[in-house]
């Protein structure tokens, strides 16, 4: 297929957290909020004047600072965070939102505070942190409602002057949700046989929807829908096995093009920074707040191992179905960051449920947050892929 | 009869100081009923799944 | 004490015979030795049958036949005050386990169908029992602390069975080894089928959030969660705390049939607050040179009845106020129980349980006193007697604060509590238990070093792997103690023999 247009461009963003179009957005004038979880609402930090940063810390190739601090036996991600933060990566910021959803994950945010970091260069900057429910009743939306108005948006009114009226989140819903237009019509392409869209030119466009200003990439993002939709694509699809991958942290698109060169298309993204969820239209129902949709909307989408209820836990499995049903996928891969305590046990139920339950093939691997460990990588998913193939071969109902 | 059970009973007393100090008790559950325990927990076949 | 390790087979480190502490002293031993007897002696009697039916079915249970070799490793060395108070606490601490054991055989479905089973609601991991308070008809019972802490603390051999079971499926050995275990646990289907309902928690960390949900799958009875909120100095989070306490009522209610009895449920807050202010008053011995109180077996204490009186069991209150009787006398007498005590040591962090006496070991290896450990701080919420909504948030508040929880949530200011505490006990030691699966304080390791530093405190790092002693086994745990109590702290060892030796295989 022909290049995309802007890919490069693209490509080039995300080769840095501080990149053009952050830097043009804090030159405007705006605020540059951070944050890393899927329960801190991205649309609650896209309010006017405001612009999310989805952190990541691209090109981290070793983490000495944070694994002094945080050990070598942490998390990757969060130490590269860390690292990234130590080093000045995130000076840029007006505030970090964070909850204590991941020990790892908020500890790492909490050295904004510990070392004082931004500090200097910004005396504003504060370090906000919410406390997130494990179950989705009644009195836990209320509550994450109630976290969300303390944590986010009341400092941000104090600090920043911002407004948090019900007006201003119902404007940044109506954004956030063109937005969630524009990567959810190219994730639907991925259903179709012969996709004009690669697995890794998504997830590029997703990356970049998360971590510049929405406004400036706004523009780019639908030109690039226009073009996929009118794409010539090659005679024959160049893949061997269609996947849906879920599981923990995955911000780097190299590990997508390395599943590509194993012969997989990614059907489906289904792991943290990816699309879904994420992308799915905020609703306002009839009668509710703007910050009641936003939090019924984030709980009840959120597919984070953490929740502890049966109807959650169940969502989670008839999820995954579901998008291997959707997008015709051949199976599923679980992800797990290494060190991640959530993902790790996530994994191992999920692939026995997969396998055991569905009858849907599935393997589970753990992944350094770097390509560190392509090569393992690499054998792994090519034989999950001849796997597959054999199977298909013998006559096999997926 | 009597006296037999009396005898009995006093030596109780100097019994357990025995096994007390030489520490018998824990010997016997170790050295005995351990290993025992084991062969028995070895043995089973148990449900295990996920 | 000298050459006291001749005293051991090695290996199995079962000793040839007791510890010759005088006449007197080693009087009174045998004689707690015959109470403990006559303790265990009862927990047979309750249920006999089904006790050895559980004997011989469960694997864990057999790690309870350490129970005597344990309460003699803990109370090594100990002496006048110091013992009684010791053996004052561990006979309640037996007392209470062989009750739960005996409870759990008896409601336990897997040895025949019996209405007993129904009286009890399982509560999973650390969470306390004060709400099940407020239902006189019903019994709190722990699920996974029975078949992994504290088994593990008799056995060191246990928990490596189980937590073999989870890797075989797939579990990253990195993962924290008290959930895997308990998962292990399940997935070998080696619960007791005991109890009315479960109430499943988020305590203390990620990985008992995720074990939660495995074990779960192999649970037969109605389940629920308390998910407790994380960020618990916020007060923004009462309210919903509030309301996951009064769920957590309704589904016992609705499970079992039984009413919320406000009266019953005053009645053991009243006994809770008593246990709670027995141990500030504890503090208060072992802030000073007179304590009968340190080592080992007071914080076990501390932790017991945290986690299984909550003011359910009345003689958790008895023998804390006889062994503060105990060591108030001492402390008039100005009797010195810890004399061989050179340093004063607090211990922070995930402790190695298979090493239950490392304390004891540290006093008489290298005379150094361990006054107060981390998890002697959590819990210790005095709840209302009479406001019922007041009460149940400061249960809540309790759990939020519960062991490890307390200091590895809500803030990094809580794990960093060690040094202010380290001041208030009159430490000049502070061993971090750096246990290698310990997401939650690995990540602020770096801090402590540097805070460390900053107040010029002695700081030692102890390695350990929680439940698996095959990783970094007790020998292992000695050797980087010793090194820095020879290279920094520039001491010689009051036991040459206690410095290095193997028990590797013992229990």
């Amino acid at each position: 297929m022909k290049d995309l247009k802007h890919l490069i461009y693209f490509e080039d963003l995300l080769q840095e957290a501080n990149n053009e179009l952050v830097k043009q957005a804090a030159a405007d004038g705006k605020k540059a909020l951070g944050y890393t979880c899927y329960f801190v609402p991205e649309v609650l930090l896209n309010l006017g004047g405001c612009f999310s940063v989805r952190l990541r810390a691209p090109g981290t190739s070793n983490t000495d600072i944070g694994t002094y601090y945080m050990t070598n036996k942490t998390c990757p991600f969060t130490r590269s965070i860390l690292e990234r933060s130590m080093e000045g990566g995130y000076n840029f910021l007006s505030a970090m939102f964070s909850s204590e959803t991941c020990q790892m994950m908020h500890r790492a945010h909490e050295y904004f505070d510990i070392m004082g970091l931004v500090k200097e260069q910004n005396p504003d900057f504060f370090l906000s942190m919410m406390d997130v429910p494990f179950v989705t009743t009644k009195a836990a939306y209320e509550h994450y409602e109630n976290q969300l108005r303390k944590h986010i948006l009341e400092p941000l009114e104090k600090v920043y002057g911002v407004d948090i009226s019900d007006k201003a989140i119902r404007a940044a819903i109506g954004e956030h949700n063109e937005i969630c237009d524009i990567i959810s019509e190219l994730g639907e392409l991925r259903k179709l046989p012969n996709p004009p869209i690669t697995s890794y030119e998504f997830h590029v466009l997703q990356l970049v929807s998360e971590c510049c200003p929405q406004y400036l990439i706004k523009d780019k993002l639908l030109e690039t829908l226009k073009e996929v939709r009118k794409r010539k694509v090659d005679p024959k699809p160049n893949y061997r096995a269609r996947i849906v991958v879920t599981g923990s942290e995955v911000d780097d698109p190299a590990f997508t093009k390395l599943l590509e060169d194993c012969g997989v298309y990614v059907v489906a993204d289904r792991y943290c920074y990816g699309s879904l969820p994420g992308r799915e239209q905020i609703e306002i129902r009839e009668g509710e707040s703007a910050l009641t949709a936003v939090a019924r909307h984030y709980l009840s989408t959120s597919e984070c191992p953490r929740f502890m209820n049966k109807e959650k836990q169940v969502q989670r499995r008839s999820y995954l179905k579901q998008l291997v049903n959707d997008y015709d996928a051949d199976g599923v891969l679980y992800l797990q960051m290494k060190f991640c305590e959530y993902w790790s046990y996530e994994r191992v139920m999920g692939v026995h449920d997969m396998n055991e339950v569905e009858g849907i093939p599935c393997i589970g691997v753990e992944k350094e947050y770097t390509m560190a460990s392509a090569g393992q990588l690499r054998t792994r998913f090519q034989a999950f892929v001849e796997s597959i193939e054999i199977k298909k071969l013998q006559g096999g109902k997926m | 009869m009597k006296k037999k059970l009396l005898i009995g009973a006093l030596s109780v007393v100097p019994l357990s100081m025995l096994i007390y100090w030489f520490n018998l008790d824990n010997k016997l559950l170790y050295y005995g009923v351990r290993p025992i325990l084991n062969k028995v927990y070895n043995s089973y076949q148990r449900n295990v799944s996920l | 004490m000298a050459d006291e390790r001749k005293r051991f087979y090695k290996g199995s480190g079962i000793a040839k015979h007791r510890e010759w502490r005088g006449l007197k002293d080693t009087f009174y031993d045998y004689l707690q030795w015959v109470v403990n007897l006559g303790i265990l002696a009862q927990f047979a009697a309750k249920s006999p049958v089904r006790i050895v039916k559980g004997l011989f079915e469960y694997r864990w249970f057999g790690g309870y036949i350490g129970a005597l070799h344990m309460t003699d490793k803990c109370t090594a060395g100990l002496r006048g005050p110091a013992l009684r108070t010791a053996h004052i606490q561990m006979h309640a601490i037996m007392k209470g386990t062989t009750g739960m054991l005996a409870d759990s055989m008896i409601g336990d479905r897997r040895f025949g169908d019996t209405d007993a089973a129904d009286k009890f609601v399982m509560l999973e991991q650390t969470m306390c029992p004060e709400i099940v308070a407020g239902f006189p008809n019903l019994k709190a019972l722990p699920l996974e602390v029975l078949q992994g802490l504290l088994g593990t603390y008799m056995d060191q051999n246990l928990a490596p069975f189980y937590m073999d079971i989870m890797e075989n499926v797939g579990l990253p050995a990195d993962s924290c080894r008290l959930s895997a275990n308990a998962a292990g646990v399940a997935i070998n289907d080696d619960y007791p089928e005991v109890g009315a309902c479960l109430i499943t928690n988020n305590m203390p960390c990620d990985s008992s959030t995720m074990n939660s949900q495995l074990i779960e799958r192999r649970i037969k009875i109605p389940t629920t969660v308390a998910g407790i909120p994380m960020r618990w100095e916020d007060e923004s989070t009462d309210r919903y705390a509030l309301a996951q306490m009064k769920e957590v009522i309704k589904f016992i209610e609705d499970t079992t049939g039984e009413k919320f009895d406000e009266k019953a449920f005053f009645k053991v807050m009243k006994q809770h607050n008593k246990e709670v202010r027995n141990e500030f008053e504890v503090w208060e011995y072992a802030k000073t040179p007179y304590t009968a109180f340190g080592n080992v077996i007071s914080p076990l204490f501390h932790a017991f009845y945290f986690t299984f009186s909550g003011g359910s069991m009345p003689y958790i209150d008895k023998a804390a106020k006889k062994a503060l009787k105990v060591a108030e006398k001492a402390y008039k007498n100005k009797t010195v129980s810890f004399d061989k005590a050179r340093h004063r040591m607090i211990t922070w962090g995930g402790p190695g349980c298979y090493f239950v006496d490392f304390n004891t070991w540290a006093y008489n290896c290298w005379g150094v006193l361990v006054p107060a450990q981390m998890d002697m701080f959590s819990g210790n919420v005095i709840i209302s007697e009479d406001d019922l909504d007041d009460a149940l948030l400061g249960i809540a508040h309790n759990y939020e604060r519960g062991v490890m929880r307390r200091h590895l949530t809500g803030g990094y200011q809580h794990l960093l509590e060690v040094w202010d505490e380290a001041e208030k006990f009159n430490c000049d030691m502070v061993l971090v238990y750096d246990d290698i699966t310990c997401k939650g304080a690995m990540g602020l390791a770096g801090v402590v070093n540097d805070q460390a530093k900053d107040k010029n405190k002695h700081l030692v790092w102890v390695q350990n792997d929680m439940f698996d002693h095959r990783t970094i086994s007790r020998n292992e745990m000695r050797r980087q103690f010793s090194e820095y109590m020879t290279a920094v702290m520039q001491e010689e060892p009051l036991d040459e023999s206690l410095v290095d030796f193997d028990d590797y295989e013992g229990w």
